[in-house]
């Protein structure tokens, strides 16, 4: 419908088509040559049958001739036949009644000798035996005429022997050896054609019946392959209607008039309109009040650039007059002036997505005001260190003035007194420096990395060393892992748990002081352990709260802050810190770090 | 308040504070040219002879400063950067005692070039022992800055 980023068209949406019609045309292509070379088949059939059935009314024409041309030389021999037998009679008998079928036959024989010649004047050698055939007939009736002249004028006796010479018959017989050789030759032209006609005919059979046979096939094959594309094609237009119709995403075909061409059930459901009155009615009747401005304008770019629209956002009004976010992605046909498009419904997500905005912005507002506390709260710290501190300095201060410059005036009950005020501010004084580091470390971001553990033991051990006065402390410090952490708050952890464990082993000669590690799921659990006073486990959840303490401050001194302050370091790591004691019978303190991702942790094996 | 002799210039605005940092530079016989300048204000009318030290002559600046750093008015950090950020008074060695052990005074302070940053113990007895030995380098075992550097500008 529009466009949200001004994208050219891509160039495979308007140039070349796509392959699948390349297909299609090759498939055309072939069935049309299929039918092509079946009709060239039929001419081919049909020329050789044109063929073979002229040949064969050629043959049969000259079949008949070859029997007339038999029938005349049989005629012809009949004819010699009569002149000599009727000649016979009559020189025999003498009675003119014999010569009637000689008479009639001397014009016949020449008749059919006319005839013969005119039949066989396109074959040179049998046109070549008919001179002499004539001769010897005309020889022959030559030879009768005067043997039956001689009968009649000089009697029997004569013409008998006439007859007796054999003249006579030596002719016929010369006669029927011309004839028959006549009939022969003519036999065999006739035997000749008939068998070139036969092997003709014979040759278009198999053109005919393999040629058929041939285009039959030839069809049959393009009718196969044209069923079969026609069903593919209706598959892919069901599947291609499918897609549209059953789509949960809302479909349509939209014209550069205006109005909606097509559309697909998901509106119908969507909106709850029917489809006649989407059709009818231009799109932006449907389109919220404050988006059809955007929407006109986008879809008139479309319509003038064939721009795509990507992920355009608009609203649409239902049915029941609430409205619905859709999520256009489209493509214009400039060339068809419509527009293809898909909507999604995304109403949901917008109203997530509002309803993220504000979570979002009630979390800055969340945040701002943890800030602003966070800053009161670091004011707030700096004014107890700086002005909490200063009246405890002049109580102490003050008190040992009076002490140092009117002791000597004082009783020793006062002087007493005026001790346990000084150590009240001295111990007050620890106090605030131990919340302070509380809330320091508890204020501190955590900066993390690669730490030996050795050497933060290590420098703690030297430093508290220096203030045990001589004690016997026997030191067991194992070799312990690199983990990853502040070391700066590290140090504060280990002082803190060293700082009591020499604390409660005051009382043992030697004081043992244990620190090692083990390895529990594939991390390390740190531990300092002692042989002091230890604590009853049923205090135990007591341990690390503020200004707890299990033991009386006559025994040992101590503000209850210590272990909060390393309980909230090793919380901050994502760890985890307890303790397992017995009255009497020392004390092990274990804690844990989680693991932070190495791959973003400085290596250092600097320990400040 | 006195004079262009001044070794010590104190800035506190505490006056328990302030007496007390005296009876320790006294208790160890270094009090005897200290200037108490009340705020940062002040300190700077001071060193830079000004307002109510407006006859003082500049070339004979104290040896040391000693500055409090919660101050009224112009609080320490600002006498810090000013001192150091002029060249009359650059040379002059500053010694933060404060309170605060506060990370971001320290590096602050640092950063403006302070020569000494003490924290104020609360115990009394490490309070004076503390003065008396900062007195002690300052004022005898450390070398002073020629007057030529101060006459020089």
């Amino acid at each position: 419908m529009a466009d949200s980023q001004d994208r050219p068209p891509s160039p495979g949406s308007a140039g070349a088509p796509p392959n699948s019609s390349t297909r299609n045309w090759t498939e055309e292509t072939t069935v049309l040559l299929g039918f092509a070379a079946a009709l060239l088949l039929l001419l081919v059939i049909g020329a050789v049958s044109y063929r073979v059935t002229t040949e064969s009314v050629k043959t049969a024409a000259l079949v008949a001739h070859t029997h007339e041309v038999l029938t005349q030389l049989e005629n012809l021999i009949s004819l010699a036949k009569d002149i000599e037998t009727d000649s016979r009679g009559y020189i025999i008998t003498g009675n003119e009644r014999f010569l009637e079928a000689y008479k009639k036959a001397l014009p016949q024989i020449d008749e059919a000798l006319a005839t013969l010649e005119h039949l066989v004047r396109d074959n040179r050698e049998q046109a070549g035996r008919i001179p002499a055939l004539r001769r010897l007939i005309q020889e022959k009736i030559a030879f009768n005429s005067g043997a039956v002249q001689l009968r009649r004028e000089q009697g029997a006796g004569a013409g008998a022997r006439n007859v007796a010479t054999g003249q006579g018959k030596d002719l016929m017989d010369e006669i029927r050896r011309r004839v028959t050789e006549m009939e022969s030759e003519e036999k065999g032209l006739l035997a000749e054609r008939t068998r070139l006609a036969d092997g003709r005919a014979n040759q278009a059979k198999l053109v005919i019946l393999l040629g058929s046979a041939l285009a039959v096939m030839v069809v049959v094959w393009a009718l196969t392959k044209i069923t079969r594309d026609l069903a593919k094609r209706k598959r892919a237009e069901l599947e291609l209607d499918q897609f549209f119709t059953l789509s949960l995403d809302l479909f349509c075909i939209a014209g550069f008039d205006g109005y909606f061409k097509r559309v697909n059930a998901a509106w119908e459901h969507v909106l709850g309109y029917p489809q006649e009155e989407l059709l009818k009615r231009p799109c932006l009747d449907f389109v919220h009040p404050d988006d059809v401005a955007p929407t006109r304008q986008k879809a008139a770019n479309q319509a003038r650039l064939g721009e795509l629209a990507i992920s355009f956002e608009n609203r649409y009004r239902c049915a029941d007059g609430s409205y619905r976010w859709f999520l256009w992605n489209s493509t214009p046909k400039l060339e068809q002036g419509v527009i293809y498009a898909v909507a999604r419904d995304i109403t949901e997500q917008k109203a997530v997505e509002t309803r993220i905005r504000s979570l979002n912005e009630s979390l800055e507002q969340r945040v701002n005001e943890l800030n602003t506390v966070n800053r009161e709260l670091e004011a707030f710290s700096y004014s107890v260190s700086h002005d909490l501190r200063a009246p405890l300095r002049h109580v102490d201060g003050f008190s040992k003035i009076l002490l140092d410059e009117f002791g000597g005036q004082l009783p020793a009950e006062a002087q007493r007194l005026l001790a346990r005020v000084r150590s009240g501010a001295t111990h007050m004084g620890l106090l605030v420096d131990d919340l302070l580091n509380l809330s320091r470390v508890s204020r501190k971001e955590l900066n993390v990395q690669v730490t030996g553990l050795d050497a933060v033991v290590s420098g703690v051990v030297a430093e508290l060393q220096a203030g045990i006065n001589g004690r016997q402390v026997e030191w067991r410090v194992e070799q312990l892992p690199f983990v990853v952490c502040d070391p700066a708050l590290m140090r504060a952890v280990f002082t803190n748990l060293i700082s009591n464990a020499l604390k409660f082993t005051r009382t043992r000669e030697p004081a043992v002081i244990e620190i090692g590690h083990r390895t529990e799921d594939g991390r390390p659990v740190i531990f300092v352990r002692d042989n002091g006073v230890g604590f009853s486990m049923k205090y135990a959840d007591k341990l690390f709260g503020v200004f707890q303490r299990l033991h009386r401050a006559e025994d040992f001194e101590g503000t209850g802050i210590g272990l909060a302050t390393v309980q909230r370091v090793i919380h901050k790591h994502g760890g985890r810190v307890w303790a397992e004691a017995e009255l009497d019978r020392g004390a092990t303190f274990y804690f844990t770090l989680a693991g932070f991702e190495p791959a973003h942790i400085p290596v250092s094996g600097e320990q400040r | 308040m006195t004079t262009e002799q001044s070794e010590i210039l104190l800035v506190e605005d505490n006056p328990d504070d302030a007496e007390l940092t005296l009876h320790a530079l006294r208790k160890n016989n270094l009090a005897n040219h200290i200037h108490l300048a009340r705020d940062g204000e002040e300190a700077l009318d001071f060193l830079f002879c000004r307002g109510a030290h407006r006859g003082r002559r500049p070339d004979h600046p104290p040896r040391v400063i000693l500055l409090d750093l919660k101050l009224p008015k112009v609080d320490g950090l600002e006498v810090l950067r000013q001192v150091k950020g002029d060249p009359r008074t650059r040379a002059i060695p500053v010694i933060i005692l404060t309170s605060s052990r506060e990370e971001k005074d320290l590096i602050n302070g640092y950063a403006l070039g302070v020569n000494s940053y003490i924290q104020k113990p609360v115990n009394f007895d490490q309070f004076r022992e503390t003065v008396k030995q900062l007195g002690l380098y300052w004022l005898l075992v450390n070398q002073p800055v020629p007057a030529a550097v101060f006459q020089g500008k």
